[in-house]
């Protein structure tokens, strides 16, 4: 089974949702603590 | 005889450093938007620590601000080392980041210039408006245009200006990603390592293979080269290196190159494509039926 563009992609979507939801939690504890 | 190889093994690390890379580069970024609202918020400059009497001092947590400006450069590195292993559009993804940065940064100069928030200290004595305004459009042009440039060297019928504006930009987005990345960081353009190494001619053949695998006709992206890239992509087809010359293997319509003729080394034009096909960049399918020619061919 080759790469599948498709949901390559997707959990690409995937990260950098994950990635924007944890820079903004890390933020906010960073400046609350 | 030559048995079918197993299809390829899934680049897993690759794909593992590309996607935890693409995380790492969008928390970086949202961690270094939300720390320069929290400096704007208190006039576009602090500072902290030292032997100084500090006017402004700095926001709690102003201090992740400069060590994810270096986070998001490894991360960056990380997607794009991934993304050029995994190949085709994945090598020029993580050029989003540079979209993403300034587009954010943009956002927050336009939105301080136009509109700021609320002042706590009731402080409206105006401040660098103007400055912040033009700032954030010179902010949003960066982040714009090499998104609007990619993307039209992504249509089809793209001028050469604009694949050739695309690879320079991003160091191979979209298209020029197959042509220009293979091998690299995606950043270093496409002659780089093009020189007498067999590796070298390796990494041309299987761009030219990824480029015919998206436009098998050959002609909707440049109609009026289409029988050049065809020539070239024959040509390095049967292209192997020697020593330090470049000699042509026999086969196909390799004549308009000088090639010396059909079945000089059917071996090693089965062992390359083979390769290919490990590589995946041929499908079963294109396999089967570029053995079958050639096999005819080399009768």
């Amino acid at each position: 089974m080759s790469i599948r563009p498709a949901w390559l992609l997707v959990l690409a979507g995937a990260a950098i949702v994950l990635g924007i939801a944890a820079g903004a939690w890390i933020y906010a504890a960073a400046a609350g603590g | 005889m030559i048995s079918t190889p197993s299809r390829p093994a899934q680049p897993w690390l690759a794909i593992a450093g590309f996607l935890v890379g693409m995380a790492g580069i969008a928390g970086s970024i949202t961690v270094v938007f939300l720390g320069m609202r929290s400096v704007l918020d208190v006039g576009g400059q602090c500072a902290s620590g030292g032997p100084f009497v500090i006017a402004v001092p700095c926001p709690d947590g102003t201090w992740t601000l400069p060590l994810a400006i270096f986070a998001g450069l490894g991360f960056a590195f990380l997607a794009f080392a991934g993304g050029t292993k995994v190949g085709g559009i994945y090598a020029s993804l993580p050029g989003l980041a540079w979209v993403g940065l300034f587009c954010a940064l943009g956002f927050n100069f336009l939105q301080w210039g136009i509109a700021p928030p609320a002042d706590p200290s009731g402080d409206s004595s105006g401040g660098p408006g103007l400055v912040f305004v033009l700032l954030g459009l010179m902010f949003e042009v960066m982040g714009i245009v090499p998104l609007v440039t990619s993307l039209l060297a992504l249509r089809p019928g793209a001028t050469k200006v604009g694949r050739t504006l695309s690879a320079t930009t991003f160091g191979g987005a979209g298209l020029g990603g197959d042509l220009f990345s293979a091998g690299s960081l995606g950043t270093s353009g496409a002659g780089a390592d093009v020189g007498s190494s067999s590796a070298a001619t390796e990494e041309l053949l299987r761009a030219v293979q990824a480029f015919r695998a998206h436009h098998p006709d050959g002609s909707v992206q440049m109609p009026e080269g289409a029988d050049v890239w065809a020539a070239v992509a024959d040509a390095v087809a049967r292209a192997k290196v020697n020593g330090a010359g470049l000699t042509i293997l026999g086969g196909g319509s390799g004549a308009a190159m000088g090639g010396p003729g059909p079945g000089t080394n059917l071996v090693a034009e089965l062992e390359r494509l083979t390769t290919l096909h490990q590589n995946g960049n041929l499908t079963d399918a294109e396999f089967a039926a570029a053995k079958q020619s050639l096999i005819k061919e080399g009768a």
